[in-house]
């Protein structure tokens, strides 16, 4: 298009890559076609803005407005307690906001005003317009996202906090793969239906279900089976938590939770320091064992007492593959000394302190030590969770869109 | 080898059959025309030919592919003004082509098909703010792109003015020199007449012709209807009726007030006049219109029932 005849070496190789890719993927130039639609439109420049606000604010207000320090520089404890804080619920929330907004008229406005037509008198096969569509519109999220989270990393590394990089980069990547299937889904209903609202009412019962009712969904069925089935304990958190897996948003979230886990060392900072006080030998949970056993209420909070424990060792052993030990602490204030007892034996520890009164109390850990993760819940697991939910679309689109009269 | 092939193709939707049993050959290099009337079932044939829906019954073949097992074989050789079509609105004509010459492997400029359509003066302006007639001008350009085999082009003429109509047929004459087969929709008369080697009639699903363009006219020139005001209604009006049915292939069509009309052949126009004169009627004015497009149907069906 350009009259100059020579392109600059950078040019060059884009146009390198550009043939490449037209000539890989029959999609391609829908999807180009797509993104460049979209460029026009201040819509990608207003969410890159709208992007970095999100992400910089949070983390601005705590440092500045509201003067909390950064932590020690332990290895990225920064970069972690940011991501799980604030910006795993952000993405959560927003992200699939942003996917259906970007979305949802993806193929309804083309069937309505009738440019379908001409996209499908070229030579490209319907499957190649939904895929080229899923392509262009994830650009349209992924590059104001990247933009955005490539300024809150300077800005990150330019405050006082840390920045971890790896861990920051896996999670924009995770978020990324969440941007690919929520994309998929809001384009597959936009295929299916007819016009442009009855795709945001789909839409958004969608959206509204997966991100607020899915976990209550799950927990239900799961009580459900236990009262009134009768299943057993192990059954039913197996059953529950292969639901919340199911969920594109949750199975984004464990992701992002094992990956951030897997960086510290203290996964669960309180087992770490019990064991060392009373010189035991429990390991700590893996990363992906954490992060499913701390999916649940297992810890507890100030306003609920937390799971019974006898759902806690079966959502330690059985679901997380973990190992649930408990610990007896016998005070004894006329010898001055603490009895540990645990499954390998009492330990009695003298002259701990001051010991006022004789007490037992018992202490209950998920630690390490148990059998591994059980596969259906691992990492490659989840992740094969979330592209199943492409497959579900692209099950939609075929059905709905690739096999019907338009 | 040809260049359409519709076997037994038949197209039922709820509660209409839009396509009842259509049989048609078109040939390679043919300008086939398409004519019907609104409904008909043209723009279903054609959206069966592009894979837009399926039949329900029967086959469709095009250039030689199976329309509905290998569409996008068949779309890189084709070129496509479909109906009911719009334009991507923030793109520019230049933007618009550059997409379809990526998509289909072609190396054709933009500047240059713009200019057969007459368009390349709004080659980097947004689509959105063309007119109708401009759009239909964008999209036959993107319809030239790649030299295609076969051109479908449904309706193409309505939203162009009379100038428009006439470059169109000007362009569907240079393409078909090229060696293109041209496949041709319109429910004008006039049109597909004009520039077509080759017509068939559909009409309520049903292919009820196939015929060159001369026994159209032959067929066209055959009939016409003439309007015969009358001075005195009231008492002529039966005078006329008993008139017309003695002469014969002539007959009162219809009757509007103090008008009456006779269809003809257009040899006998003044035995008729000549013959209402020697009833005493009193003609007060008359007009001649050229047989539309039900009367031509009519006369083919007819043609159909006596052979």
């Amino acid at each position: 298009m350009s009259g100059e005849g020579a392109d600059s070496p950078a040019e060059a190789r884009f146009k390198q890559v550009d043939d490449a890719l037209h000539d890989q993927f029959t999609w391609y130039p829908v999807a180009k076609k797509d993104f460049k639609d979209a460029l026009r439109s201040k819509g990608l420049w207003v969410l890159a803005a709208i992007f970095t606000v999100l992400f910089i604010a949070p983390i601005a207000i705590r440092l500045y407005a509201e003067g909390i320090g950064p932590s020690p520089p332990d290895g990225g404890l920064d970069t972690r307690f940011i991501i799980e804080g604030v910006y795993l619920d952000l993405v959560t929330v927003v992200l699939p906001i942003v996917t259906i907004f970007v979305g949802v008229a993806a193929i309804t406005k083309e069937k309505t005003s009738g440019s379908l037509k001409l996209l499908l008198s070229l030579p490209f096969s319907r499957r190649s317009v939904i895929i080229g569509k899923v392509v262009g519109r994830c650009a349209v999220v992924a590059v104001p996202f990247l933009i955005a989270t490539s300024i809150t990393a300077v800005f990150m590394a330019a405050s006082d906090l840390s920045l971890n990089f790896e861990m920051y980069t896996l999670f924009v990547l995770f978020s990324l793969l969440f941007v690919l299937v929520m994309v998929a889904i809001a384009v597959s209903i936009s295929g299916a239906v007819s016009t442009t609202l009855r795709s945001v009412i789909v839409n958004a019962i969608f959206y509204v279900y997966v991100t607020f009712g899915w976990n209550s969904m799950a927990n239900g069925i799961g009580r459900f089976l236990y009262n009134d089935v009768g299943v057993s304990r192990s059954l039913r958190w197996n059953t529950v938590l292969f639901l919340k897996m199911a969920s594109p948003t949750q199975a984004y979230k464990t992701l992002v939770s094992s990956m951030l886990a897997s960086f510290s060392d203290n996964v669960q900072p309180s087992l770490q320091q019990f064991a060392n006080q009373w010189n035991l030998s429990w390991s700590q949970l893996g990363s992906q064992q954490y992060s499913r056993y701390s999916l649940f209420n297992t810890q507890g909070s100030l306003f609920s007492p937390g799971l019974p424990a006898g759902d806690k060792r079966v959502l330690c052993e059985s679901v997380a593959g973990g190992l649930y030990q408990n610990a007896t602490l016998t005070t004894n204030n006329q010898t001055n000394t603490v009895t540990v007892t645990t499954a390998d034996g009492a330990q009695t520890f003298q002259n701990v302190g001051n010991i006022s009164v004789n007490q037992t109390q018992m202490s209950s850990f998920c630690t390490g030590g148990g059998s591994e993760i059980p596969f259906y819940f691992s990492d490659p697991a989840v992740v094969l969770f979330m592209l199943g939910w492409i497959g579900l679309a692209a099950a939609l689109s075929y059905y709905t869109f690739n096999i019907v009269d338009l | 080898m040809t260049a359409i092939e519709l076997n037994g193709l038949r197209k039922e939707y709820a509660d209409v059959v839009a396509l009842d049993g259509v049989d048609l050959t078109v040939e390679e290099g043919e300008v086939f025309g398409f004519l019907g009337p609104n409904g008909a079932g043209k723009s279903t044939t054609i959206n069966i030919l592009l894979d837009f829906v399926r039949p329900t019954a029967g086959s469709a073949e095009v250039l030689g592919h199976d329309a509905q097992e290998e569409p996008t074989a068949i779309r890189e050789r084709i070129g496509v003004l479909p109906e009911g079509y719009d334009v991507y609105e923030r793109l520019s004509a230049r933007e618009h082509l550059a997409f379809v010459i990526e998509s289909k492997d072609a190396d054709d400029d933009p500047k240059e098909l713009l200019e057969r359509v007459g368009l390349a003066d709004a080659i980097d302006r947004r689509a959105g703010g063309y007119s109708k007639g401009m759009k239909q001008r964008l999209v036959l350009a993107m319809a030239l792109v790649g030299q295609p085999d076969l051109l479908v082009l449904d309706e193409p003429t309505t939203g162009l003015d009379p100038n428009g109509a006439r470059e169109m047929r000007e362009l569907i004459r240079q393409e078909s020199e090229r060696g293109a087969t041209i496949f041709f929709s319109s429910h004008i008369l006039s049109q597909v007449e004009a520039v077509c080697d080759t017509v068939g009639i559909l009409q309520s699903g049903q292919l009820i012709a196939k015929d060159s363009v001369e026994g159209l006219r032959d067929a066209v020139q055959g009939g016409m209807t003439l309007w015969v005001t009358l001075a005195d209604p009231a008492s002529d009006i039966g005078t006329v009726e008993d008139t017309v049915s003695g002469l014969d292939g002539a007959s009162v069509t219809e009757t509007d007030g103090d008008r009456v009309a006779i269809g003809c052949n257009s040899t006998q126009k003044m035995d008729v006049l000549n013959a209402l004169n020697d009833a005493g009627v009193d003609v007060a004015n008359f007009e001649t219109e050229d047989q539309s497009l039900e009367e031509l149907f009519t006369a083919y069906t007819e043609q159909e029932v006596k052979a």
